[in-house]
C-alpha cells in the first residue's frame, strides 16, 4: 500500500500547485466579463452617436453579447469546479447506492466505526445525514449545522416544493404554528394521485413536530461532538424510538435535521493511508425531495472516484432500471473526465446472500452492463462489506491502486476539458471583436480628398501656432511673476506659512497640544521615573521637531490650491478653447488627463504630445520635497545638549530642579526654545516664497519645449488632427466621417478585452 | 547742572521703545570703565538722568535674572527727556564737558520739522537744529527678522525713514552754513547681538546687517553728501547694550496700517551678564570731532587771526558752539601730553588728569572693529 501512499501524496501535492492558476483565470475571465460588458456599452454609444453611418449602425446592431457573458459564466463555473477539485486536502472515495445495500456497513468496515456513528438497519432507511469520515490518529466528529434559513432552503423548502404547498415559512417561529394538510385530501389534487405524496407529507409534520429536538441546534455554526455522542446527529430514531414516540403521542427526537455536513475522523483498521476520505452518498432511490440533485453536487465536488454497491437481494439480483438511471446520474457527475470505468466501481455486496443471486447478478451485469465483455464499461468489485480484512483486500485495495495510476489521468482530462470549454469562448470574444473591426472600417468610408486633406493639414498647423502663441506669452507672465516679490499668489503663500506658524505656536501655547497641566505632570511623572530631566527633554524635542515640520506641512494645501489653478488655467483658458468639442464636459486637470490619454490611445497615437501633458500633470509641489530640506536647519538648534562655549564640551540645555516647579520652568524654557526655531523656520520659508512660482515657470516652460518645440511636435498634431477632426472642428469636414471620441472609445475598449485576452 | 562746563549736543533720532535709554545707560557704563583708574570720571549730572538711568538698569537686571527678555516689557518714551552726562575731574567741573543726548518719541518728528505742536516740541526742534551729532538708533533685529512682504513694507514705517530723511536735510544744511563747528551722524544698530560674534554670538551676519542698513540709509546718506559735499561725518557704529541676548521670535502687529507694530523677544544667552560692547565708540567719536574741529580752528587762527576773530565775535552774539565748548580747552594741554596721545592712545587715557587730555587721548584712540566709516567728513 506504501506506494499507492506515495502516489496519492504527489498527486494532492501537484494539485495544490495548479492553485494559482487557476485563481488567475477565474479572475481573468471576470475581469473580461466586465471589459466586454464596458465595450458594450462604448458600442451602444457610438451606434445611437448621429455622425456614426447607417450601415455602421447596422453591422454594430447585429452584434450579440449575451451569449458569451453566458459562456464565459460557465467557463468560471467550471473553473471553480476545478478548483474544487484541486484544492480538497484528501482524496475522497464516495460509497453511493439504495438504501439498504450495505453502504454503511461498508462505511463501518473500512473506519472501524460502529452503529453508533454509522447506523445501519435492515428494516427503515437509518442514514440521516451524509457523513464524511477520514483517516486520522484523532477520534472525533465535527458537525456543520444549519441555521434556519439554511435550513428552510436545504431541508424544508424541497418538502414544500415537493406537495404543492405555499414557500416553507420564513421564520422558525412561523413552522413551529405552520398549519400543515391534516391528510392527503387536503392536497392539490395532483399530488393526491402521486403515491409518495403521503410519506413525504407524514415526515415534514414529523420534522414540524419533533422541532423542539433540533431548534436549539440550529445555529450555523460549527460543533465538535465525540464519537458516542454521534448517532443521534446522523441516524432517524430507531424503531424503539418511534414506537415509543408512536405510544406516547410524544414526537420521537430528530437533531439530526439541524446538521448539514459531518465530518469524522478516526483511525482506520486496514486502510491506514494518510489523506484519504470516505464519503458516504445517500440518496440513489431515496424518497427525500431533490435528492437527486444534492447527489450530483455532491459527487461533483466532493470526490474522485464512486462505488456504486449492489446487493442481490430478492429482487434485486439483476440489473434494473433503477441501476441505469443510477450510473446515468453518475455520468453527468464525471464531468470532463473520459471513461465511466475510471470513476466508477460497481461492488457486488456478497455479504448474507446466496451464492445463486450473486451469480445471477454477476452474470446480469457482464451481459447487460459490460456487454459480455469484463471490466468493458465498469470495473466490478466483489466483497462482503461486513468484514473488514475482505472490505480492505477485494474492494480498497484494487480501488486505491486505480486511483494512484489513473487519477493524474483524470485530472488531466478535467483541466484539458475546461480549458478547451474556455478556449471555445475565447473564439466567441474574438468573433465579436472582428465583427466590431470590421464596422469600424466600413464606417471610415472613403478618405478625404486631397483638397480636404490640404485644408485639415492647415487647420492643424494653426492650432499648434495658436497654442505656441497662448503658452508663450503664458511663459512671459510666469516668468514675471516668478521674479517678483508681490503678487496675490506670493501674498497667498505667505499667508499658508503664516497659518502654518500660528498653529505651532497655538500648540506651543498650549503645552505643545497637551495642555500645560498635562505635559507638567507627564514632564514630572518622568522626572519621577528616570531621576534625571535629560531624558524626558530628549525625547520632548524629538517630538517637537517633528511636530514642528508636520505644521509647515501644512502649506501644502495652498500648493494644491495653487496646482488647481494652474491646471484650471491653462486647460480651461488656454487649451480647452482650442479643440473644439474635444475636451467638452472636463475642465482643469480632468481635461488635461482626458487630452493626455485621447492622444495616446488614438488611432495614429500621438506618444510625444501625450507625454507632454503626462509629464505637466505629474508636476508636484510640496513642502516635504521642495521646502523642507531648504529650512531643515533652522530646527537644527532643537537639541537637549549643547556645546559649552567655553570647553567646547557637550552638556545637558536645560537642567531643573525635578519638582512639579522644575516641570513648568522646562516647559517655560522647551517653549521659548520651540518658538524661536518656528520663527526660524517661517523666516526661512519666507525667503523661499519664490520657490513655487519658479517651479510653475520651469514646468511650464518645459511642457511647451515637449508640445511644441519636439522634433515630432508638428507630425503628430497633424495626426491628431486626422484622429480626431469632427470633435476640433465640428462640421468643417461635413459629409465625410472619421473616428471621432465615440469611435476612440470602443477601440479602447477592444484594446482592453484583447489585453486581457492574451494574458 | 553746572553751567560753566562745556555742552555737547546730540540728537537721538528713533521711534519709542527702540533702546535709546539702553543706549546712553550703555556709554555711560562703558565710558566709566575706560576712566576707572584716572581721576576723572562720568555720571549723571542731574538727578532725573540719575533716577531714569537706574531705573532702566533695574528692568533690566531684573529681566536677566528671570532669564526672560522681552523687549516690549520695558516702559518706552512717551514724552521727550534730556540725558545729562557730565564728564570731568573733581574740583575742576568747569573744564568738564557735558553730553546732552536728547530723546523724544519718533511720533513728533512731523512736528519737528515744520515747528508746529507744543513748545516742548519746538524746543525739541531747536535742539536737534544745534545738535553737534545725529544718532540715527536703528533696530537690527527689525530689519534682519523681518521676512514676509508685509513685514518688510512696515520696516520704513516703523523707523519713520521719510521724516527721519528730512529732518536729516534741514540739519545737514543748517550744519552747513557753519562749516567751523563738528559735525557728525551717527547710525547706530542697536539689539545687534544675533548679528557679530565679537560677543558672545555664534553666527556672524554682520554683513548682511550693514547691506540690508545700506538699502534704508543709502537715500539718506546721499541726501547729506549732496547738502555737504564732505564736511559731515557719517559713521556706521553698531552697538550692543545688553549683549548676553539672542534674538528668539518676534510679535508684529498692524502690519497693514501706518503704524505698524514689531516686537522682538529674545532668549538670554549663556550665564546672563550684561555686556555691552560698542557703546565707548560713541565717547570716540565726539572726541574726534572736538579735537578735529579745535584744531582747526586753531589753524585758521593763526592764518587769519582777524577774520577768525570777528567769526568769534560773531559767535559769541549767537552763543555758537565754540564759545559753549571753550571750557575744555581752558586749560590748556601740554604739547607733550598732545604728543602722547598720539603715540598711544590708551595710556594717555590713563594717564589723563584733565578733561582735554582725555578728550585728546580720546580722539586718538582707533574706533572698534564693528565700526565703518561711511563719509569720513575729511574734505578731499
Ligand atoms: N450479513 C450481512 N448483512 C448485511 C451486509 N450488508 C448489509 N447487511 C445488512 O443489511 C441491512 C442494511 O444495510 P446498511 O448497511 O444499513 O444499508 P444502507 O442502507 O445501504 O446503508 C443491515 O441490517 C445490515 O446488517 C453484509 O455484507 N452481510
Ligand atoms: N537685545 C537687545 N535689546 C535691547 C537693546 N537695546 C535696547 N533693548 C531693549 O529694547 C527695549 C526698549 O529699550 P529702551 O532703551 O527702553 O528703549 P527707548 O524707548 O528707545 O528708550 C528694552 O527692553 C531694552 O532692554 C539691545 O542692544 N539689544
Amino acid at each position: 500500500m506504501n506506494q499507492a501512499q506515495d502516489k496519492i501524496t504527489a498527486i494532492l501535492h501537484t494539485r495544490r500547485k495548479e492553485l494559482p492558476e487557476i485563481e488567475r483565470q477565474i479572475a481573468r475571465w471576470e475581469k473580461l466579463k466586465q471589459e466586454l460588458s464596458s465595450l458594450e456599452s462604448a458600442v451602444s454609444t457610438l451606434r445611437k452617436h448621429e455622425t456614426t453611418d447607417g450601415q455602421t449602425q447596422q453591422t454594430l446592431s447585429t452584434l450579440r453579447f449575451s451569449p458569451v457573458y453566458e459562456a464565459i459564466s460557465d467557463t468560471v463555473a467550471s473553473l471553480s469546479l476545478l478548483k474544487a477539485r484541486f484544492s480538497r486536502s484528501t482524496l475522497n472515495i464516495g460509497v453511493s447506492g439504495r438504501a439498504r445495500v450495505g453502504k454503511s456497513t461498508l462505511l463501518q468496515s473500512i473506519s472501524g466505526l460502529d452503529d453508533e456513528q454509522i447506523p445501519t438497519g435492515s428494516g427503515l432507511p437509518v442514514t440521516a445525514v451524509r457523513s464524511r469520515i477520514f483517516h486520522s490518529v484523532h477520534s472525533r466528529a465535527t458537525l456543520t449545522l444549519h441555521n434556519y434559513e439554511s435550513f428552510r432552503v436545504d431541508v424544508l423548502q424541497p418538502y414544500h416544493a415537493a406537495l404543492d404547498l405555499p414557500e416553507a415559512p420564513q421564520t422558525l417561529e412561523q413552522f413551529a404554528s405552520y398549519l400543515y394538510p391534516r391528510s392527503d385530501v387536503e392536497l392539490s389534487e395532483a399530488k393526491q394521485q402521486e403515491s409518495t405524496a403521503i410519506p413525504v407529507l407524514r415526515r415534514l409534520k414529523e420534522m414540524q413536530a419533533a422541532l423542539p429536538s433540533y431548534q436549539e441546534y440550529l445555529t450555523g455554526a460549527e460543533k465538535v461532538v465525540g464519537l458516542d455522542d454521534l448517532r443521534k446527529f446522523v441516524a432517524y430514531p430507531t424503531a424503539e424510538e418511534e414506537d415509543a414516540a408512536h405510544h406516547t403521542g410524544r414526537p420521537a427526537p430528530r437533531p439530526y435535521l439541524a446538521v448539514k455536513d459531518v465530518q469524522i475522523e478516526c483511525p482506520f483498521p486496514y486502510a491506514q493511508v494518510n489523506e484519504l476520505g470516505i464519503v458516504d452518498l445517500p440518496g440513489l432511490g431515496e424518497l427525500a425531495a431533490n435528492a437527486e440533485e444534492h447527489h450530483l453536487e455532491g459527487l461533483q465536488n466532493d470526490v474522485d472516484l464512486v462505488m456504486l454497491v449492489k446487493r442481490p437481494l430478492e429482487g434485486m439480483a439483476y440489473w434494473g432500471k433503477e441501476d441505469g438511471a443510477a450510473t446515468n446520474l453518475l455520468d453527468k457527475a464525471r464531468g470532463f473526465i473520459q471513461n465511466r470505468r475510471d470513476f466508477v466501481y460497481l461492488v457486488i455486496n456478497t455479504g448474507g446472500v446466496d451464492e445463486a443471486k450473486i451469480k445471477a447478478l454477476r452474470g446480469d451485469i457482464l451481459r447487460s452492463v459490460n456487454d459480455g465483455q469484463p471490466d468493458k464499461h465498469f470495473h466490478v468489485l466483489e466483497t462482503n462489506t461486513a468484514d473488514p480484512k475482505d472490505v480492505y483486500d477485494n474492494a480498497l485495495v484494487p480501488v486505491l491502486n486505480h486511483l494512484a495510476e489513473r487519477l493524474p489521468v483524470m485530472d488531466k482530462q478535467v483541466r484539458d476539458g475546461t480549458t478547451a470549454l474556455a478556449s471555445n469562448v475565447t473564439q466567441r470574444v474574438e468573433q465579436i471583436l472582428g465583427d466590431i473591426a470590421a464596422a469600424l472600417v466600413k464606417g471610415k468610408s472613403s478618405n478625404l480628398d486631397s483638397s480636404e486633406q490640404e485644408s485639415l493639414i492647415r487647420e492643424a498647423d494653426d492650432l499648434r501656432l495658436k497654442l505656441a502663441v497662448s503658452l508663450s506669452e503664458e511663459i512671459t507672465e510666469l516668468h514675471k511673476k516668478a521674479r517678483q516679490d508681490s503678487g496675490p499668489e506670493f501674498q497667498a503663500y505667505e499667508d499658508a506659512v503664516d497659518q502654518a506658524y500660528n498653529n505651532v505656536n497655538a500648540w506651543i501655547d498650549n503645552g505643545f497640544g497637551h495642555g500645560v497641566e498635562k505635559w507638567c505632570g507627564n514632564a514630572y511623572a518622568r522626572f519621577a521615573r528616570d531621576r534625571n530631566s535629560a531624558g524626558f527633554a530628549g525625547d520632548e524635542l524629538n517630538h517637537i521637531r517633528v511636530e514642528i515640520s508636520n505644521f509647515f506641512s501644512g502649506i501644502d494645501q495652498h500648493f494644491e490650491t495653487a496646482l488647481d489653478a494652474l491646471w484650471n488655467h491653462l486647460a480651461d483658458d488656454i487649451i480647452s478653447p482650442r479643440f473644439g468639442n474635444l475636451l467638452q464636459g472636463n475642465s482643469g486637470g480632468a481635461a488635461l488627463s482626458t487630452l493626455c490619454h485621447l492622444m495616446a490611445e488614438a488611432e495614429e497615437p500621438c506618444q510625444g504630445l501625450s507625454q507632454a501633458v503626462q509629464e505637466l500633470l505629474a508636476l508636484r509641489l510640496d513642502y516635504r520635497t521642495q521646502l523642507h530640506p531648504k529650512v531643515r536647519r533652522a530646527l537644527d538648534d532643537l537639541q537637549s545638549e549643547v556645546e559649552d562655549p567655553e570647553t567646547g564640551e557637550k552638556k545637558a540645555r536645560f537642567t531643573v530642579d525635578l519638582n512639579p516647579a522644575g516641570a513648568e520652568r522646562l516647559l517655560r524654557e522647551m517653549a521659548s526654545l520651540a518658538r524661536a526655531a518656528a520663527y526660524r523656520t517661517r523666516k526661512a520659508l519666507m525667503q523661499e516664497a519664490m520657490v513655487p512660482a519658479l517651479v510653475i515657470h520651469a514646468a511650464v516652460e518645459q511642457f511647451d519645449d515637449a508640445l511644441i518645440r519636439s522634433g515630432d511636435s508638428e507630425k503628430e498634431f497633424r495626426r491628431m488632427a486626422r484622429c480626431y477632426r469632427d470633435d476640433i472642428w465640428p462640421g468643417l469636414f461635413a459629409g465625410v466621417e472619421a473616428a471621432t471620441a465615440k469611435g476612440v472609445a470602443v477601440i479602447n475598449a477592444v484594446k482592453a478585452v484583447r489585453h486581457t485576452l492574451a494574458s | 547742572m553746572n553751567d560753566k562746563a562745556s555742552e555737547f549736543k546730540i540728537a537721538m533720532i528713533a521711534p519709542s521703545r527702540i533702546g535709546k535709554t539702553s543706549l546712553v545707560t550703555a556709554v555711560l557704563q562703558d565710558t566709566k570703565e575706560l576712566l576707572s583708574g584716572t581721576p576723572l570720571s562720568i555720571r549723571p549730572s542731574d538727578a532725573k538722568t540719575s533716577a531714569r538711568i537706574n531705573q532702566h538698569a533695574n528692568q533690566l537686571r531684573g529681566s536677566l535674572r528671570e532669564r526672560e527678555f522681552d523687549a516690549g516689557a520695558m516702559s518706552g518714551t512717551e514724552a521727550s527727556f534730556e540725558f545729562n552726562l557730565s564728564l570731568n575731574s573733581p574740583g575742576k567741573e568747569k573744564n568738564g564737558l557735558n553730553l546732552k543726548l536728547l530723546d523724544f518719541p519718533g511720533g513728533w518728528l512731523p512736528n519737528l520739522l515744520h515747528w508746529e505742536g507744543s513748545k516742548e516740541q519746538n524746543e525739541c526742534a531747536a535742539f536737534v537744529r544745534q545738535a553737534s551729532v545725529l544718532l540715527l538708533v536703528v533696530d537690527a533685529s527689525l530689519i534682519m527678522e523681518a521676512s514676509s512682504s508685509r513685514e518688510k513694507r512696515a520696516i520704513d514705517a516703523i523707523l519713520n525713514i521719510a521724516e527721519t530723511e528730512q529732518i536729516v536735510e534741514e540739519w545737514t544744511k543748517e550744519r552747513h552754513a557753519l562749516s567751523s563747528e563738528p559735525a557728525l551722524v551717527i547710525i547706530c544698530p542697536v539689539k545687534c547681538e544675533s548679528y557679530f560674534a565679537d560677543n558672545g554670538g555664534s553666527r556672524d551676519k554682520s554683513e548682511e546687517l550693514y547691506q540690508k542698513i545700506w538699502q534704508l540709509y543709502g537715500n539718506l546718506v546721499d541726501i547729506i553728501i549732496a547738502e555737504d559735499p564732505g564736511e559731515i561725518e557719517i559713521l556706521y557704529m553698531p552697538v550692543d547694550t545688553v549683549g548676553c541676548v539672542e534674538f528668539s521670535h518676534a510679535d508684529w502687529a498692524d502690519l497693514d496700517t501706518a503704524t505698524p507694530l514689531f516686537r522682538p523677544s529674545f532668549c538670554v544667552r549663556g550665564s546672563g551678564k550684561q555686556k555691552v560692547s560698542g557703546a565707548n565708540d560713541i565717547l570716540l567719536a565726539v572726541s574726534k570731532q572736538i579735537i578735529r574741529y579745535e584744531e582747526k580752528r586753531r589753524q585758521k587762527t593763526a592764518e587769519n587771526s582777524k577774520r577768525i576773530a570777528e567769526e568769534a565775535r560773531k559767535h559769541a552774539e549767537n552763543k555758537g558752539f565754540w564759545e559753549s565748548i571753550a571750557g575744555i580747552f581752558g586749560e590748556t594741554t601740554s604739547d607733550k601730553a598732545a604728543k602722547v596721545a598720539r603715540e598711544n592712545a590708551d595710556i594717555a587715557i590713563k594717564n589723563a588728569t584733565t578733561t582735554a587730555e582725555l578728550v585728546q587721548a580720546l580722539a586718538n584712540k582707533k574706533f572698534g572693529k564693528r565700526v565703518k566709516a561711511i563719509s569720513t567728513g575729511e574734505k578731499s
